[in-house]
């Protein structure tokens, strides 16, 4: 059960707190030597941008202008002839040959504190476990231990840590390393009197210690404590990846937060994160949706645009996994504070990169906005998309928890055909 | 179950060196086993009810279940969680050394009995109830104060409960009760209004006010609004000639009405009424006749009908299950690392309790001790369960045991405040902190701190405030599970303040460790103090190995080995 | 007619008397001047007539998109509404089928939320996104730009001597603006009904509404404070009464009828009465203030409501609110078939007792 709260303040930071079960709780063990080094070999990465509350996709990527649901924005014509976006959107539009959209998608969870963490998991069949959210399964089935960055790091407003319930079955170890405002944490910086090699000397005797602590106890607690300091270690190292952004980058992507936070997330990916996050919340328009959305739309179209333009450019596009998404959609069916409520049953993300196909829109809704008019696509579906699309085969690998094999996306799905190349 | 009793019974006693083993083998066998019972009762000075929560929790394990803890664990343990701080290394080879078969149970009564009890409580309770709230209506030291006296004396629970909702400033004593309610975030009654369900009736009613919980069945709008209906007039006022705050209570006319979001023309209305209970009537009075005294010295009059303190009576109430669960679970939570409903605010059929006949004979067992917390613990203390130790039996695999099985002890984190108490203790600088007075006008604030704008806190409040605010989590985010985070970990590797208490000086631990000629005693000094044990053969040679190493820099050596002891696992969970 | 000589404005004795539906939320009415016709506009690109004498409905269509706002011509003769592409509009409303008399596409380079006529009949003040306040002819010409807002124009008022304009934005400031020279007269801070908390994304609030009482110089301002989101935004509705010569506040007038909306509609009364209405996540009221006081003489609770205005005869309040039609809220809940959108619903209120039934004779 997770507990959620409306019409409050925290309502966001609550939906946040996961909580994760550490029932049982071991090292899901890794997959045989042979297709874990075939993964391993090229160099691919995920960034995934979360629009938390839900995005209203009348407003962004499936505009219905001037029918019963549509809401007073017109819409754009994109660089995909045929294709339109809102007019919130200018930017992204002259991108949208290399993005590729789904008007498709379709899922289960109305609610945000179940919803959330259930498409950040890829809601699959219930087998009585937790499964790890995208970036920890990604961190297990690509991560490389000897990389000098997390592989999971979470740019987000507010507080930062480490984020164990993230991980799932597979383990405390496989948690996001939050970073809050996309800052480090304070005391990143040593200081006199403690060098690089008395670090290291403490250290490892801190390492030893735990090491022959946790042999014979349960694992996940020391793991998850053991870890905070392995971040906090590479972290240190790392301190050029915080270094401030020049005028220019501001003014490209924006200096508002989501902007500086996807530079910052843009920058992480390019020092070689496998997988980074970045999370913008209050986007639950439940009232006031237009105007609201008037407000909001361009903080993520002038950002995205430019990362999607300044990768294809850079070539980086090619190997890096660019997810665009929320929760679920908001209802066409305008309430009585003029917002929209919460909509799975119709809804749009967006891809780009790393081999898939671009310059499209998958998937077609009704005329007035509020049902899928052919293929329903659940967050499953896009799971196995993004494994196929990171060289990882969904049908042949499998997580094995306590010797229980465990499939790594739904199994009743598989990956979007029109999407891969 | 016979089986696991026997085979526990017999760990346990093969710690204090009885041999009845071959006599299980004749035919007195049942003879022996009620003479290993009588002994455990001897021994652990058990109470027959912790020997009946033991038979509950062992009745529904399917495999091993650990031992006892060691000596050494179970102290620390039991310091952590009675005394919140961990012991000295005197206490440690003390009780090491102690032959006497009932020290266990010698070690929780005086545990139970000394200042550091109350503090502990104090703190673990304004953690869970305030949730580090600030706040400057009442101040923190006036709650402290409530609270803590309340422990010390051992008031009954139900009446700490009730004095809270009363919240009556006219009472020196109580006047700290205030703070409940006016805490940031406090003084909107919906926040109220969740708090008070959450923390008293472990429910998380919070999606209850716009509609009926989306997935809990048992939670409905009409729970969240009839409980309001107690708190909505409450708010606090000034007492003019007093100069001091009190929580008075508007005149209410009549029931709250509501509707769900969903179905706005469906209107529905309820008056004060706890979840399945009764509702109260609201009177209604003549205009004018409403209130018993009249306004005066600021204050709005005081009305004659007070749901407030109706809600004070009723809410604690020993016919009130859910808050007598829920009082149990959290005090269960407390000593054993997890609730038996858990989450502890998640009470509902859909979310049994892990032993459901466990939590009923703790609840009924509490109410017939009246509310009795040093009972409760000290019964909880003396279990099997909580004397478990956190090293899984011969043959068990890890992931076989959950948490909810009690099979092996659960780990807890340290809070902030054990955190705090503890690093202060074994660096050994407790005492000149505690003897610093701090100032009146002490401008600490830990953002200034972390800037450099500020010098580092050397008093008890500031270096507490310090710990917290790195270790605890924000306003109104409950402390339940272990969270260990990046940030925590390179305070403890960066913070000036840490390594300058690691140094050697007066009164230090590493002043006094540099002064021993014998590494060997050094290294036992160093385990006893921070890990509350003696170290094993292969941990002192790799201690003397290091200092070996590090010949021409042996204090610092010392230091480093005494910075790696406190940031290690070992250190920082409660096991 | 006995009862209507006899009659007295009491608003506690408000009764609706008629109801107008429509098949969308409507934000915007107004009375005609000359007192026959009640115009809606509402969260669609066409505005509604109705003929009070007979009910009857006629569509006025010609607006590409959501109509924002309407103002009627002291000629009893003219009509201007604007809409969220930019558009202003003027109409002939008085034919059996209103008839467009001219149109600027581009009035704005984005939404026109507000319109509003002088009482003279010369100046027509439009204002909405893109900050800027304009002053027309009444026949269309570009007369002013007033420049200096920095947030959206949410509300617009005429004084009554049409010298000069209330303009209420986005970010809670009233500027009063001369129309002749262009200048600004003074600023008032009504920053109260504007929030923008630390981790919000966007502004929340603003002067939603405008009313002015020339006999004691006081303009109310409506909106809502203390928004705690921006995604819910949830507040707590708020009337400031503001002296406009000095600039001070006299009072703050709130609900006492549970909202988390903004005041949405204010409307100064004959007799000196604030009538005044807001919206909620689950309701919200009809409020009238005495304005002596903080809190409403009489309040009736409704669900969301978005504009009051009053019919010239000054005894008649019509409100615009929301209707539901089937359920709302997350999810589903519902077939395609019956999936529709909300309704908006007028209510036309007597401002005096309802009389007793002549008995019969």
């Amino acid at each position: 059960m997770h507990p959620f709260q409306c019409h409050s303040p925290q309502h966001e930071l609550s939906r946040r707190q996961v909580l994760g079960t550490f029932a049982g709780l071991g090292a899901g063990s890794l997959l045989s030597p042979l297709v874990a080094n075939e993964i391993k070999s090229k160099q691919k990465q995920v960034l995934l941008i979360w629009l938390d509350g839900g995005m209203s996709q009348l407003e962004s990527w499936d505009p219905k202008p001037g029918t019963e649901f549509g809401g007073p924005f017109r819409s754009i014509p994109t660089t995909l002839p045929g294709i339109h976006v809102s007019e919130l959107m200018p930017h992204t539009a002259q991108q949208m040959q290399h993005i590729a959209v789904v008007r498709s998608m379709c899922t289960k969870d109305e609610n945000h504190s179940s919803g959330v963490p259930r498409i950040l998991r890829g809601d699959p069949k219930n087998r009585g476990v937790t499964y790890p959210y995208m970036g920890a399964a990604m961190s297990h089935l690509k991560g490389k231990s000897d990389n000098e960055l997390p592989n999971y790091i979470w740019v987000k407003p507010g507080s930062g840590g480490f984020i164990w319930q993230h991980g799932g079955f597979l383990g405390a170890k496989y948690g996001a390393l939050a970073l809050g405002d996309g800052k480090p944490p304070v005391h990143i910086n040593r200081p006199p009197g403690i060098d690089d090699q008395r670090d290291q000397v403490r250290n490892e005797i801190r390492k030893r210690l735990n090491k022959s602590f946790q042999k014979g106890r349960r694992s996940a607690e020391v793991e998850a404590y053991d870890y905070s300091f392995q971040m906090a270690e590479k972290l240190i190292r790392r301190k050029d990846l915080f270094a401030d952004f020049t005028p220019k980058e501001l003014e490209r992507y924006g200096s508002h937060p989501l902007g500086r936070h996807i530079l910052q997330s843009k920058r992480l990916i390019e020092e070689g994160v496998l997988f980074v996050q970045c999370h913008s919340y209050h986007w639950d328009t439940h009232a006031d949706n237009f105007n609201m959305h008037l407000d909001l739309v361009p903080q993520i179209d002038k950002p995205f645009a430019a990362l999607i333009e300044d990768w294809h450019q850079s070539g980086l596009l090619d190997n890096v996994l660019v997810l665009l998404m929320s929760e679920f959609g908001r209802t066409p069916k305008i309430n009585q504070r003029l917002g929209r409520d919460h909509w799975p049953e119709a809804w749009s993300l967006a891809m780009a990169g790393c081999g898939l196909n671009r310059g499209l829109v998958l998937g077609k809704t009704t005329p007035n906005g509020a049902w899928v008019d052919d293929q329903e696509y659940d967050i499953g579906h896009i799971f196995h998309t993004v494994f196929k699309a990171m060289d990882i085969d969904p049908s042949t690998t499998e997580y094995h928890n306590n010797g229980q094999p465990l499939p790594i996306a739904h199994d009743d799905y598989g990956p979007i055909k029109e999407l891969l190349a | 179950m016979l089986v696991v009793q026997v085979s526990t019974i017999l760990e346990w006693l093969n710690r204090f060196r009885l041999e009845p083993r071959p006599m299980i083998r004749t035919a007195s066998c049942r003879f022996t086993v009620a003479m290993l019972l009588i002994c455990a009762t001897v021994i652990y000075g058990q109470d027959p009810l912790s020997g009946r929560i033991d038979q509950l929790i062992e009745a529904k394990v399917n495999g091993k279940v650990a031992g006892p803890a060691s000596d050494a664990e179970f102290l620390r343990r039991s310091y952590l969680d009675l005394n919140g701080i961990v012991p000295t290394a005197a206490q440690v080879r003390s009780f090491l050394a102690d032959k006497n078969p009932q020290k266990r149970s010698k070690l929780i009564d005086q545990l139970l009995n000394n200042d550091a009890y109350s503090r502990r409580l104090r703190e673990a309770f304004t953690v869970m109830l305030l949730e580090r709230r600030t706040g400057s209506t009442v101040p923190i030291g006036q709650w402290n104060s409530f609270l803590e006296t309340s422990f010390a004396s051992n008031k009954p629970w139900d009446k700490i409960v009730r004095e809270i909702i009363q919240a009556d400033a006219s009472n020196d004593q109580t006047q700290g009760t205030l703070k409940f309610f006016t805490a940031t975030g406090r003084t909107v009654h919906d926040q109220l209004t969740q708090d008070v369900a959450r923390l008293f009736l472990g429910m998380n009613i919070h999606c209850a006010k716009c509609h009926d919980h989306p997935t809990v069945d048992e939670f409905k709008q009409a729970d969240y609004f009839g409980l309001l209906a107690f708190l909505n007039q409450s708010k606090a006022a000034k007492h003019t000639a007093k100069n001091q705050t009190f929580l008075v209570e508007g005149v209410a006319t009549g029931k709250l009405e509501f509707q769900s979001v969903f179905s706005p023309d469906e209107k529905d209305q309820v008056g004060p009424r706890l979840p399945g209970g009764k509702e109260v009537a609201v009177p209604v009075f003549e205009k004018g006749e409403e209130l018993s005294q009249p306004a005066a010295d600021g204050l709005p009059g005081i009305p004659k009908f007070q749901p407030r303190q109706i809600l004070a009576k009723e809410l604690t109430s020993a016919s009130n299950r859910r808050f007598v669960e829920n009082s149990v679970n959290r005090f269960w939570y407390l000593m054993m690392g997890r609730g038996l409903v858990h989450p502890l605010e998640m009470m509902h059929a859909e979310n049994p309790a892990s032993h459901p006949e466990l939590l009923k004979l703790l609840a009924e067992e509490f109410v017939a001790h009246k509310f009795d917390v040093k009972w409760l613990l000290g019964v909880l203390a003396r279990t099997r369960v909580y004397q478990r130790a956190s090293l899984l039996p011969a043959g068990v695999v890890i992931q076989e045991i959950t948490p909810e099985s009690y099979r092996v002890a659960n780990a807890k984190g340290m809070t902030p405040e054990q955190t705090a108490w503890s690093i202060m203790r074994v660096t050994g600088v407790l005492d000149e902190i505690i003897k610093k007075e701090r100032p009146e006008d002490s401008g600490f604030n830990v953002k200034d701190y972390i800037n450099g704008r500020i010098p580092a806190p050397d008093n008890l409040i500031d270096t507490m405030l310090l710990f917290t605010s790195i270790f605890g989590n924000p306003p109104g985010e409950a402390e339940v599970e272990f969270q260990p985070s990046m940030g925590q970990a390179l305070f403890l590797m960066n913070e000036k303040l840490i390594l300058d208490w690691l140094k050697p000086g007066k009164g230090r631990f590493i002043g006094r460790l540099e002064e021993m000629k014998d590494f060997q005693q050094v290294a036992r000094e160093l385990f006893a103090t921070v890990l509350a044990r003696n170290p094993s053969d292969q941990e002192t040679n790799d201690f003397l190995q290091h200092l070996e190493k590090n010949s021409m820099r042996r204090t610092a050596a010392i230091s480093e080995y005494a910075w790696a002891l406190i940031t290690s696992a070992e250190f920082k969970l409660n096991h | 007619m006995k009862h209507l000589m006899e009659r007295q404005l009491d608003v506690t004795k408000a009764w609706p008397e008629k109801k107008f539906q429509w098949e969308r939320q409507v934000t915007a009415i107004q009375f005609s001047p000359c007192g026959k016709f009640l115009v809606a506009a509402g969260i669609d690109a066409q505005l509604q007539r109705w003929e009070l004498a007979t009910d009857e409905r006629v569509a006025i269509k010609g607006h590409a998109g959501w109509v924002g706002d309407l103002a009627f011509h002291s000629d009893q003769q003219r009509l201007y509404s604007v809409d969220y592409h930019g558009g202003l509009f003027c109409w002939d409303y008085t034919e059996a089928q209103p008839k467009q008399l001219w149109s600027k596409a581009d009035a704005h380079q984005s939404w026109v939320r507000k319109v509003a006529v002088s009482p003279d009949g010369k100046h027509v003040a439009t204002g909405g996104n893109d900050r800027v306040v304009k002053l027309w002819s009444a026949t269309g010409q570009s007369t002013l730009e007033l420049k200096g807002h920095e947030g959206y124009i949410f509300s617009l008022l005429f004084h009554p001597d049409s010298k000069s304009l209330f303009c209420g934005d986005q970010m809670g400031k009233v500027k009063q603006w001369d129309v002749s020279s262009g200048k600004l007269i003074r600023e008032l801070d009504l920053t109260v009904l504007h929030t923008r908390l630390d981790n919000f994304l966007a502004e929340v609030g603003g002067v939603r509404s405008l009313a002015y009482d020339s006999k004691r110089d006081l303009l109310a301002c409506g909106g809502m404070t203390n928004a705690k989101s921006n995604a819910f935004c949830p507040g707590d509705p708020l009337v400031v009464l503001m002296e406009v010569e000095t600039g001070k506040e006299k009072m703050q007038l709130k609900s006492t009828i549970k909202a988390d909306g903004p005041v949405n509609g204010l409307q100064f009364l004959p007799d000196g009465t604030l009538a005044g209405i807001g919206e909620g996540a689950s309701g919200a009221s009809l409020s009238f203030w005495s304005t002596e006081k903080p809190t409403p003489i009489h309040a009736i609770k409704m669900l969301s409501g978005y504009e009051v205005a009053l019919h010239p005869d000054g005894w008649q309040l019509a409100v615009s609110r929301f209707e539901t039609n089937g359920r709302s809220g997350n999810g589903r809940h519902s077939t395609p078939e019956t999936y529709v959108s909300n309704d908006g619903l007028i209510e036309v209120y007597q401002l005096y007792e309802k009389p007793a039934p002549e008995p019969a004779k």
